[in-house]
């Protein structure tokens, strides 16, 4: 065999390999990402000794950060502001054919009827609040 | 316009206004910016319609009751307006100026309660929709008699809803929803052309967990329901949807009503009359109006949905209690 078919072969099996290893860093990051949100706790936090003022908070699971502000006044949480960039990449939408259908062929964007929190942003609103608490 | 690196990449801005938590999803290189004026535009809508702000243009009609007539904002006077033609349309099933029972009632304060039969009997006389008196060309709004109130409760997230996504597309955004405590609005479709797909609240199940869904392309879907907001004494749940007519928290034999239709004013105003009148007024109505579909949920758990939204309509499985009617 000559050496630019080598060559051929070698950088062809290099690819294969990277290929493989993004793939499975991709899928080892997703995995830790779903353990982070299952394994989110919460701290009881007591409004009452939260004193005045607005508090940051972060919390990173990989795929979803968020950043959040939190204004307290008189031991009542008046405003929370936040930022979420979300790059998840989702599953594509089923066109709903039938009048009855499976859960898992729907890929649902929002409900109706009800509000949306996902666990990230308490988690931050948590933190933000803990460090208010003095 | 529209840069996207990946068709999938989508930005996710929470915050609360008007009492609730606020979702805006858009897909777009320019989405954080624009989220930020959508938020401003919220923010701008409740201090104008607040029943809660001391200085709110609500507050300063209420306050003026009998009294003399308030000038008020373009925003305002175009959702009054609105108001009066879906109280007309609904027979008064549908009246901002039941905002004298909500104070009674304390709803969405520290202070709910259940009040005596007299002071309902009272304010009952002081609801009617026609004693708001609007004056387009000046700008303004009276009510005619002292002691009336009005609530833009069931009408104002709709409008916010409607504002937003003008924004939106204002912006050059196709791609996008925001959900107002519940309320949704979309614009045009998802990234790959396909219809937004929105889940149906379960009424008595967790938040979050669906019945069903409905797929739409800019379309907004509202649900007016009796399982968010409620007080219960001496063990009756008193709900926060009153009635205009008996004073009373609404009693329809119904556990929610949606609706879909192309502006999220028409459809918030819209679902809390039909959640009022109940399945055969509320069909009635629905079916009066151009362009407007509905899901209602029975309180024996059966699910009736109309015509037009039939083909994009699916029940979940395993939902074994709630079935099609």
């Amino acid at each position: 065999m000559n050496k630019f078919k080598m060559g051929i072969i070698a950088v062809s099996c290099t690819a294969v390999v990277c290929g493989a290893i993004y793939v499975s860093i991709y899928f080892m990051k997703l995995n830790k990402y779903k353990n982070i949100v299952a394994g989110i706790k919460y701290d009881t936090v007591d409004l009452l000794k939260v004193k005045d003022g607005t508090f940051k908070g972060s919390f990173d699971a990989i795929f979803v950060g968020a950043d959040v502000s939190v204004t307290v006044k008189d031991h009542k949480i008046t405003d929370i502001k936040l930022l979420k960039h979300k790059t998840e990449k989702g599953q594509k939408a089923e066109v709903i054919p039938e009048k009855v259908v499976q859960a898992q062929s729907l890929n649902v964007d929002t409900v109706s009827g009800a509000t949306n929190s996902s666990k990230v942003i308490l988690k931050a609103i948590d933190i933000a609040l803990v460090s208010g608490e003095k | 316009m529209n840069n996207l690196v990946t068709d999938d990449e989508y930005f996710d801005f929470e915050s609360y206004h008007m009492g609730t938590h606020i979702l805006q999803r858009i897909y777009s290189q320019n989405a954080a910016a624009v989220a930020t004026l959508a938020e401003q535009e919220i923010e701008r809508l409740e201090n104008l319609m607040s029943f809660f702000i001391d200085d709110s243009e609500v507050c300063r009609i209420n306050n003026s009751a009998g009294i003399r007539a308030e000038s008020i904002s373009h925003d305002t006077l175009y959702v009054l307006n609105k108001s009066k033609q879906y109280s007309k349309l609904s027979s008064g099933r549908f009246d901002i100026t039941a905002g004298k029972l909500a104070d009674l009632w304390g709803v969405f304060t520290k202070h709910e309660c259940v009040p005596s039969k007299e002071t309902v009997v009272s304010a009952l006389k002081l609801i009617d929709y026609e004693d708001i008196i609007l004056n387009d060309r000046e700008c303004t709004a009276k009510l005619l008699k002292h002691g009336q109130k009005i609530d833009l409760g069931a009408i104002a997230k709709g409008y916010a809803g409607d504002k937003m996504c003008e924004i939106y597309k204002q912006h050059g955004i196709t791609s996008a929803f925001v959900n107002i405590g519940g309320n949704v609005m979309t614009v045009g479709s998802k990234p790959d052309g396909t219809p937004w797909c929105i889940g149906l609240q379960n009424p008595d199940g967790a938040r979050g967990e669906y019945i069903g869904a409905i797929s739409v392309y800019n379309k907004s879907v509202v649900t007016s329901g009796d399982y968010v907001r409620y007080f219960e004494m001496d063990n009756i749940r008193y709900h926060h949807i009153l009635d205009p007519i008996t004073g009373y928290p609404s009693e329809s034999g119904l556990k929610s009503a949606t609706v879909i239709a192309k502006s999220s004013l028409e459809a918030d105003a819209v679902s809390t009359a039909i959640f009022v009148s109940g399945l055969e007024e509320g069909l009635r109505l629905v079916n009066g109006i151009n362009g407007v579909d509905a899901v209602f949920i029975t309180k024996d758990n059966g699910v009736y949905v109309t015509e037009g939204i039939k083909d994009n309509f699916a029940l979940v499985e395993g939902n074994n209690k709630y079935r099609y009617i």
